[in-house]
C-alpha cells in the first residue's frame, strides 16, 4: 500500500484541496489515519510556540500615525466633510498624540520619525477597486492614550501620580482590548494583561472589556476596584457608580 | 467600511504577524502601519477576506525588504530596549523571556520562505491565499508547511531539552 505523502496529509488537516482518493485512503488506513492525528497535535503545539512570540499590540498611537500619514503633505486638504476648524483640532490631537506616544518605550511613533517607511513597491494586481477617502473622527485633544489587546482575560491597571482631586473613571467596553487615556506627558507601561501610567496632572479614563475575568484598578498604592463587571468590589473613592462605569476622585493623601 | 473600523478590524493582527515574522515590535508596528497606510493610499477594497490578504502580503514584502540590510534591525532594538513591566515576577520573566528566544531562534532556523509559509498559516490563512503571497505553487504548500512545522517544533523541542 502506497501512503499519503506528509504534504497530503497536511492539506487534509487544514481543509486544503485535496483528490478523492487521498479521502478515501485515509478511512482504511490507520497509518495514515495515525499521521493525521499527530500533524494536528503538532499544529497545537506549533501554535503554543509561535505565541510566545506575541506582545501587546498599541493600537491607539498606531492609528494615529497612520491618519497622520495619510493626509497630504502641506496640502491643507481634508477629507470631505472637515472644515478648517475641524482640521486644526485633529492636526492638534495628532501632535498631542504622537508627542505623548513618542515618550513611550517601543513606541511606533518613534519609528516613524527615526526611520523612512519602505519603499518596495507592491503588486498591485490584488487592488481590484476604488475606496472611499478614509474617514477621521473628532477626538479629545487634551490627552494621550494607550489600548492593549487582552488574551487571558486578565487587565490589571497601575495609575501611579494621580493628583488629589482628579478623576480616575472606568469604563466597561464590549471590545477585546484594555484602553487607558492620560493628560498629554504621562508615561505609559504595559505587559501581557497590564497597563501602567504616571499620569500628569488631570483625569484618567479606562476602558475595560466587560467579559474580562479579573479586573484590578490600583492607584497610587490603593487598590480602587477589583473583580469583573458582574462581581465587582469597589474600594476606592467612588462618587459615581453605574452598569457601565464607575467614577473615582482620588483623595488628598 | 470607514478607516476606523477597517482599522480596528485588521491592525491588531497583522501587527502580531509582523511581530513573529520580524521579532522586533518596533519594526513590527511600523510595517504594519505602512501596511494600512498603503491600503487607504492606494485604496484599497474588496472582500473582507480579499483585503486581509493583501495586508498580509503588502507585509511579508516590506519585511522582506526592510531585511536586506539587517543591521537596521540590530540598531533599532538597540535604540528601543522593550521596557519590561516591573511587578512581572522575575521567573516568570525569565520563562517567558527563554520561550520567546526559542521560538525566535527556531523561526530564524528556518529558510525565509518556509518561515513566511508557516507564519501565514498560523495566521489562519488558506494554502491558496499563501501561495499567492508567497508565489509558490498551491499544491506546493502543504509539503513546505509540513516541512516548516516539522523543522521548527524539533528546534524549540532540542532547546527546550538542553534548557532543562
Amino acid at each position: 500500500m502506497i501512503h499519503l505523502d506528509e504534504g497530503t496529509i497536511l492539506s487534509l488537516r487544514d481543509g486544503a484541496a485535496v483528490g478523492p482518493s487521498a479521502r478515501s485512503h485515509l478511512i482504511d488506513c490507520a497509518t495514515c489515519g495515525g499521521a493525521l492525528e499527530a500533524a494536528r497535535a503538532r499544529a497545537e503545539r506549533v501554535e503554543f510556540m509561535l505565541s510566545a512570540l506575541d506582545g501587546p499590540v498599541e493600537a491607539t498611537a498606531a492609528k494615529a500615525g497612520v491618519r497622520a500619514r495619510l493626509r497630504p503633505a502641506g496640502s491643507g486638504a481634508a477629507p470631505r466633510g472637515w472644515g478648517s476648524q475641524h482640521m486644526g483640532r485633529a492636526a492638534a490631537l495628532l501632535l498631542l498624540t504622537a508627542a505623548a506616544a513618542a515618550a513611550l518605550p517601543g513606541s511606533p511613533v518613534r519609528s516613524l520619525w527615526r526611520s523612512p517607511a519602505p519603499q518596495q513597491a507592491i503588486d498591485p494586481q490584488t487592488a481590484p477597486a476604488v475606496a472611499e477617502t478614509p474617514s477621521v473622527t473628532t477626538g479629545d485633544a487634551t490627552s494621550a492614550g494607550i489600548t492593549v489587546a487582552i488574551s487571558d482575560g486578565v487587565v490589571h491597571v497601575v495609575v501611579r501620580g494621580a493628583a488629589p482631586g482628579s478623576e480616575v473613571s472606568v469604563q466597561w467596553t464590549d471590545q477585546r482590548t484594555a484602553s487607558l487615556t492620560a493628560p498629554p506627558g504621562s508615561r505609559f507601561t504595559y505587559s501581557s494583561g497590564r497597563i501602567e501610567v504616571d499620569a500628569s496632572r488631570g483625569s484618567v479614563g479606562i476602558e475595560l472589556p466587560r467579559d474580562a475575568r479579573v479586573v484590578s484598578l490600583e492607584v497610587d498604592g490603593d487598590l480602587y476596584l477589583t473583580g469583573s463587571a458582574d462581581a465587582l468590589e469597589v474600594l476606592g473613592p467612588a462618587f459615581e457608580r453605574t452598569d457601565e462605569s464607575v467614577r473615582f476622585r482620588v483623595d488628598e493623601r | 467600511m470607514d478607516f476606523d473600523t477597517l482599522f480596528d478590524q485588521h491592525y491588531p493582527e497583522l501587527a502580531r504577524y509582523c511581530q513573529r515574522l520580524t521579532g522586533d515590535r518596533d519594526v513590527a508596528e511600523d510595517i504594519a502601519q505602512e501596511s494600512m497606510v498603503r491600503l487607504f493610499a492606494h485604496r484599497i477594497t474588496g472582500s473582507e477576506a480579499g483585503m486581509r490578504a493583501w495586508l498580509f502580503k503588502t507585509a511579508t514584502h516590506l519585511v522582506r525588504d526592510r531585511y536586506r540590510v539587517d543591521k537596521n534591525r540590530v540598531r533599532l532594538l538597540a535604540e528601543n530596549p522593550v521596557r519590561p513591566s516591573e511587578p512581572e515576577s522575575p521567573h516568570l520573566r525569565l520563562e517567558r523571556a527563554e520561550a520567546r528566544d526559542r521560538a525566535r531562534a527556531a523561526l530564524d532556523a528556518l529558510p525565509r520562505r518556509d518561515r513566511e509559509i508557516l507564519l501565514m498559516r498560523y495566521a489562519g490563512f488558506s494554502y491558496r491565499e499563501i501561495a499567492d503571497a508567497i508565489d509558490v505553487a498551491d499544491t506546493s504548500i502543504g509539503t513546505l508547511l509540513a516541512r516548516a512545522e516539522r523543522r521548527f517544533a524539533q528546534v524549540v523541542t532540542e532547546a527546550d531539552r538542553q534548557a532543562i
